[in-house]
């Protein structure tokens, strides 16, 4: 299946700079969350966003074409 | 000879003068230890309740703390407390840059200025001196000029100074004090009070570098925080920016938009940090912004200050002016549906060119856009501008007005509270403000601890004033240092997490006595731990600082700006939201609907002023409070 990242902020550097945080990732099926941020060696402290709604669950299995976005938790100020 | 501070407080009055320098003993240090916290301690001493915030009898202090100064990141910073002339509450605001650690070499832990001057004077502190100069010739100049001229006269280029621009001198009561021409004391209006006694600017420069308990421990705290930061929560606030939390916002429903009618904005990724990074920020067209578009203040690693520049188009943008934090890209941007960032740096510019806190100018013009869009506003009422949201060009144009106190900028000059009072016809049903303070870009709604935190915050709404509701369970072992050991969800309020507004704001009022960034010490994402800012603080003084002392102090410092309101006759009466957060829904986004239970908010401030103990009809500390922690003395 074919899944739609979009890293945000620092985390968008996981990716070459030309990118500029967008992937379109190629993973087999019943990939959980867990097993993408693993697969982008992303072991930051980050939250993510399934189709435009939170997804706390890092167990959530992901589903061909499902646009995920990564993001920090962080503050902010 | 004590290690880390001067023991030395310069005393101005300008009315006289008068030019003391006191000497507290170890004991005063050690109890209130820089920041407003000392701040405090003067102005209960040496001003009368009830004073005009825009007359001599208001008394402005500026004050470092014990490790300012030190080779450590996040140290340099200075905090300005006086009565604010946009809250007629306690004022109080944090600046960063070089000026803090320059005082300390200067000879000095803090000013106190009182009186008001003839004439425009700017104060020269140099190595333990101290002059007042004729400043007529700086008065109606911007920023940029002033610096520029100082640094001329005084044939010294690396004098660090702090000063009013023309929005001070107009008493803009949301007028900043500014450093660098890009460093403010952005919020609660203390750029009016420096106006409103003709102190132009205050000038410092000085070769005694504080002296260090134990160098070793300190460095060795300076090294780890260097090796730490690249893998550390802070590392994409220092390539990105402030601006890195636009998209955490966005996507978590709490981007004020449209005057916070909406949680989400569709231009967004127009006003994020990596779009500045990629587009505006210097360097960018070469690829070298890591080394031309990032700034810093003295000895600090995460350089997250911006440097932006447009060099072509009708919103042309001169670096020296720095560039927008996540806070001034939400208030120009997002609050005033506009996604065009060269016209947001303008407006940046122009707030640091002139000297206003960039927060409350754009909340100011977002309240007018819903006012007009509304039709509470007429075209005649402003003086025939279209304050439409979306308007950029109308929205850098009056900033520049408001900062000139010119046509209907006059009016926004005032702040959005008094301008709704003014103008009536239902306009202040728009006012996003606490304490008449114009509420920062983070939302209550999607942040519920915030809720209880703006209300109850004493110089208003705030967003650096606690920890936001997130880290309690993505920090457990920081958070336990701090006494809060059971980690809640960030969604939802309940005792627990009014606990942890308390204790996070106690972190926070510790963190703002002792005068360190907030990026880079706190008790969640932050470079440093509390622990840490306790070893540090013990590195420098020889101290046996524990994270409970730090609370106690926090809490101290909490108690104090209390008690000072409490003498102006203000209370919980004050303590409130916004009413667009209980009336209306938010449109659109994960905060698609919501709204703030008012039932359930009086519930959470009841727990909050029991758990603070104190009084719970009048919200005031308790005598009995305030013995406990030493500052019975101000109830005399």
């Amino acid at each position: 299946m074919q899944i739609d990242v979009k890293l945000l902020g620092i985390l968008r550097d996981q990716l070459p700079a030309v990118q500029k945080g967008k992937a379109k990732i190629e993973l087999q099926d019943g990939v959980s969350v867990a097993d993408l941020l693993t697969h982008l060696e992303i072991s930051r402290r980050v939250e993510v966003a399934i189709n435009e709604e939170i997804e706390t669950d890092e167990t959530h299995i992901l589903v061909d074409g499902d646009q995920v976005h990564i993001f920090t938790a962080i503050g902010g100020g | 000879m004590p290690h880390g501070y001067n023991g030395k407080i310069l005393h101005v009055n300008l009315t006289t003068h008068d030019i003391e320098i006191e000497e507290p003993d170890l004991a005063f240090y050690r109890k209130y230890m820089g920041g407003s916290a000392m701040g405090l301690y003067y102005l209960f001493k040496n001003m009368p309740a009830g004073v005009d915030p825009l007359s001599p009898d208001n008394v402005l202090c500026l004050m470092a703390s014990v490790i300012t100064g030190v080779p450590i990141s996040g140290q340099s910073r200075l905090t300005a407390t006086a009565k604010s002339p946009l809250t007629d509450c306690i004022g109080d605001s944090q600046m960063g840059g070089f000026v803090p650690a320059e005082l300390k070499f200067a000879g000095f832990d803090g000013i106190i200025v009182k009186g008001k001057a003839d004439s425009p004077v700017y104060l020269w502190i140099h190595d333990g001196e101290v002059e007042i100069r004729d400043a007529s010739h700086l008065w109606g100049k911007i920023t940029g000029e002033v610096e520029a001229i100082i640094k001329e006269e005084l044939g010294d280029k690396k004098v660090e100074v702090m000063q009013i621009g023309p929005a001070g001198e107009n008493l803009v009561r949301f007028a900043a004090i500014m450093s660098m021409s890009n460093r403010a004391f952005g919020r609660t209006g203390m750029g009016a009070v420096m106006g409103s006694k003709n102190l132009k600017a205050i000038v410092v420069r000085g070769k005694k570098k504080p002296t260090l308990a134990d160098k070793e421990s300190l460095m060795n705290l300076t090294r780890w925080g260097v090796k730490a930061l690249p893998e550390s929560d802070v590392a994409g606030l220092g390539k990105y920016g402030t601006a890195e939390s636009t998209a955490p916002q966005q996507k978590k429903g709490g981007l004020p938009t449209f005057n916070f009618n909406n949680g989400v904005f569709d231009g967004w990724e127009s006003i994020d940090g990596t779009t500045m990074y990629d587009t505006i920020l210097v360097g960018a067209d070469k690829g070298m912004q890591n080394t031309k578009g990032r700034d810093t203040c003295y000895s600090c690693t995460v350089r997250c200050k911006r440097v932006v520049e447009v060099k072509e188009g009708l919103h042309q943008v001169d670096p020296h002016y720095g560039g927008p934090e996540y806070e001034t890209l939400a208030t120009f941007g997002s609050y005033c549906g506009i996604d065009n960032l060269a016209a947001i740096a303008k407006a940046n510019e122009y707030c640091n060119k002139y000297g206003m806190d960039t927060i409350s100018c754009g909340a100011t013009i977002s309240w007018a856009m819903e006012a007009f869009t509304e039709g509470r506003l007429t075209i005649e009422d402003t003086g025939g501008l279209e304050l439409n949201y979306g308007n950029a060009d109308m929205m850098v144009q009056l900033t520049k007005m408001i900062a000139e106190r010119d046509g209907f900028g006059d009016l926004l000059a005032e702040g959005s509270a008094r301008a709704a009072e003014k103008i009536g016809n239902g306009t202040e049903e728009f006012l996003i403000v606490s304490k008449k303070q114009e509420t920062p870009a983070h939302m209550p709604q999607a942040k519920p601890t915030l809720g209880i935190i703006y209300a109850v915050n004493p110089f208003g709404s705030d967003h650096q004033s606690s920890e936001h509701d997130g880290s309690y369970k993505w920090y457990p072992e920081r958070m336990a240092q701090i006494g809060l050991d059971d980690p809640q969800s960030s969604k939802g309020m309940n005792q627990e997490k009014v606990r942890y507004a308390m204790r996070t704001q106690w972190a926070y009022s510790a963190m703002d006595s002792i005068n360190v960034c907030q990026f880079v010490y706190g008790p969640a994402w932050h470079l440093y731990d509390m622990e840490q800012l306790s070893l540090t603080i013990n590195a420098v003084t020889g101290w046996d600082v524990t994270v409970d002392e730090l609370q106690e102090l926090g809490e101290r410092r909490v108690n104090l700006l209390r008690a000072f309101n409490a003498r102006e006759g203000i209370g919980r009466e004050q303590d409130t939201l916004p009413e667009k957060m209980f009336k209306k829904a938010l449109k659109g986004g994960p905060t698609n609907d919501v709204k703030i239970d008012r039932q359930e908010w009086e519930e959470m401030m009841d727990h909050y002023y029991r758990f603070s103990e104190w009084d719970l009809t009048t919200g005031n500390p308790t005598l009995e409070k305030l013995e406990s922690l030493g500052i019975g003395w101000i109830m005399e």
